[in-house]
């Protein structure tokens, strides 16, 4: 898989918020990237080293729209931990 | 801070105020502080956010705008008490620049009055005696409300009451169909057509007649003017006003003991009022001369203050307030600013009246004690029982027990003009005596 292709986009909560204080970074990633992938993504786009990979899948919410019942698609969350005194601006663009 | 301040015209003071950009970072720090407690950012509840994040998202002119809130009336008061002025109402603030901050106050300061020869004014206050003539009115206008109406059975004339069905066409169409209508026969009624009453003269009970009638170019009610009617009356009842003769009996019914002491009541409420409509011309003559003879500056706010309580009193007439009052101006094709500007002029001459005889208050040193205003407190009261532990709450606030000794105080410094001017009159130097007197 493209490199580029890896990383959707960084996740701005209130938790994820909490986690960056202890030098975790939460994005949103392609649902076919591999922990490793997402390590090497994250250490090309941001220039930092990167600890540890947790991944996720995020389930999809069902709606009702009618009568029918609609599911949005699950997506994977990664969860990377950086080497201590690294960081991210992760909210440059928000 | 760098201040400046410029003398204006109308007992008004422009104010610079240029502020160093260090002041308004704490200012700068809180406003963001109180934004980030409000906003609701995508992925945070509402309030928990963080400040840099709100930061970004809300723009700093929107922290700067939120900043100003405070930091403007902060700096505004730390200028007074720098510069040493005593305002007497809000500024008019206007915002020259920002980073670093400069604005200019327009300051209201404390009205300049000079009363001018007040104890030279010659003034007689008029008298008037009721006459026979007014009190027969009034009794007169007592027979008509105790008279009764009594059936009769003759032929309608002018001053009755008839019940009857009217209808009113032309070529078919209806205009007027009343049944059972109460009419008084009068002979310069216009309603519902000039001269209708006049061909109802003579008619009997059951009668029923058919009459044209045509309206007079220049009626009131457009669509009909100049149009030709056709009447159709039909009498049901016709009836009389039966009045009462004038006697101790007619009295009593109003009353009173006998007719002697209606009268000297009759006379007694006219005279009052009569007496109270010249005091009132009096006082405004008086007024209008004291405020040509003295030169008095304020600043303009106090007339808008004015005008804001003449329109406050006047919408407290309405169910529903302000708006009550803005749909009735509407109705009167106005609106409320141009309502504020037909009350300019007649604000202008209260503020005016009122610095004037405070001011000659102040020179007269006239003074209401404590005594005085619980006095009046209680004299208030008298009328009302049920209300009185509310009154006296009331007046035991300072606000309301200063603004009554103000009021009262005006009312002093009245009486007292009324004195010198009037005694002067008669003889100049008693008058300047008692009026110290008095004071």
């Amino acid at each position: 898989m493209d490199i580029y292709e890896v990383l959707r986009r960084p996740l701005v909560t209130e938790k994820s918020t909490r986690l960056s204080e202890g030098g975790k970074y939460v994005f949103e990633v392609n649902k076919r990237a591999t922990k490793y992938e997402v390590k090497k993504a994250v250490e090309k786009a941001f220039k930092v080293g990167v600890v540890n990979v947790n991944v996720v899948y995020v389930p999809g919410e069902t709606k009702k729209m009618g009568k029918r019942q609609v599911t949005s698609p699950r997506w994977k969350k990664a969860i990377v931990t950086l080497k201590e005194g690294d960081k991210i601006q992760l909210f440059e663009g928000v | 801070m760098k201040t400046t301040c410029e003398k204006m015209d109308n007992c008004q003071l422009a104010l610079n105020v240029e502020m160093e950009s260090g002041e308004t970072d704490k200012y700068m720090a809180d406003a963001l502080e109180h934004l980030a407690r409000r906003v609701t950012l995508p992925g945070f509840r509402k309030g928990k956010a963080p400040s840099s994040l709100v930061e970004q998202q809300v723009g700093k002119q929107a922290i700067f705008q939120e900043a100003l809130e405070h930091l403007i009336p902060e700096a505004y008061e730390e200028a007074l008490k720098k510069e040493s002025i005593a305002a007497i109402a809000e500024p008019k603030v206007e915002l020259l620049q920002v980073d670093p901050v400069i604005f200019k106050a327009i300051v209201p300061l404390k009205p300049n009055v000079t009363p001018g020869n007040y104890r030279e004014i010659k003034l007689e206050m008029g008298t008037k005696e009721v006459g026979d003539s007014e009190i027969n009115q009034v009794i007169e206008q007592l027979q008509m409300q105790f008279g009764t109406l009594v059936p009769v059975e003759r032929g309608i004339q002018y001053g009755d009451i008839i019940t009857c069905d009217i209808t009113a066409k032309k070529a078919g169409e209806p205009m007027l169909d009343r049944k059972d209508a109460a009419y008084e026969v009068n002979q310069d009624s216009k309603y519902p057509a000039p001269g209708f009453a006049e061909k109802l003269i003579g008619l009997a009970k059951n009668a029923e007649t058919e009459f044209t009638l045509s309206f007079p170019d220049d009626y009131e009610i457009k669509e009909i003017a100049g149009k030709e009617y056709t009447f159709t009356v039909k009498v049901k009842e016709i009836k009389e006003k039966s009045l009462p003769e004038v006697n101790d009996d007619f009295a009593k019914n109003a009353g009173s003991e006998n007719l002697e002491v209606l009268k000297e009541k009759i006379k007694a409420g006219l005279q009052s009022r009569a007496d109270e409509s010249l005091k009132k011309e009096f006082e405004n003559k008086l007024v209008t001369m004291l405020i040509e003879q003295s030169t008095i500056e304020f600043p303009p706010v106090l007339v808008e203050k004015e005008i804001d309580h003449i329109i406050n009193e006047e919408a407290r007439n309405f169910a529903d307030g302000i708006k009550g009052l803005e749909n009735y101006l509407g109705n009167a094709k106005k609106t409320l600013g141009q309502h504020r500007d037909d009350l300019r002029p007649s604000a202008t001459d209260r503020v005016k009246a009122f610095l004037v005889t405070s001011k000659i208050g102040e020179v007269e040193d006239v003074k209401v004690s404590e005594d005085e205003l619980t006095e009046a407190i209680e004299n208030m009261i008298k009328g009302d029982e049920t209300k009185a532990e509310n009154v006296r709450a009331l007046f035991s606030l300072p606000q309301p027990r200063e603004s009554l000794r103000d009021m009262m105080i005006i009312n002093k410094t009245m009486d007292l003009l009324t004195k010198i001017v009037t005694e002067k009159a008669d003889n100049s130097e008693e008058g300047e005596k008692n009026g110290k007197v008095t004071a």
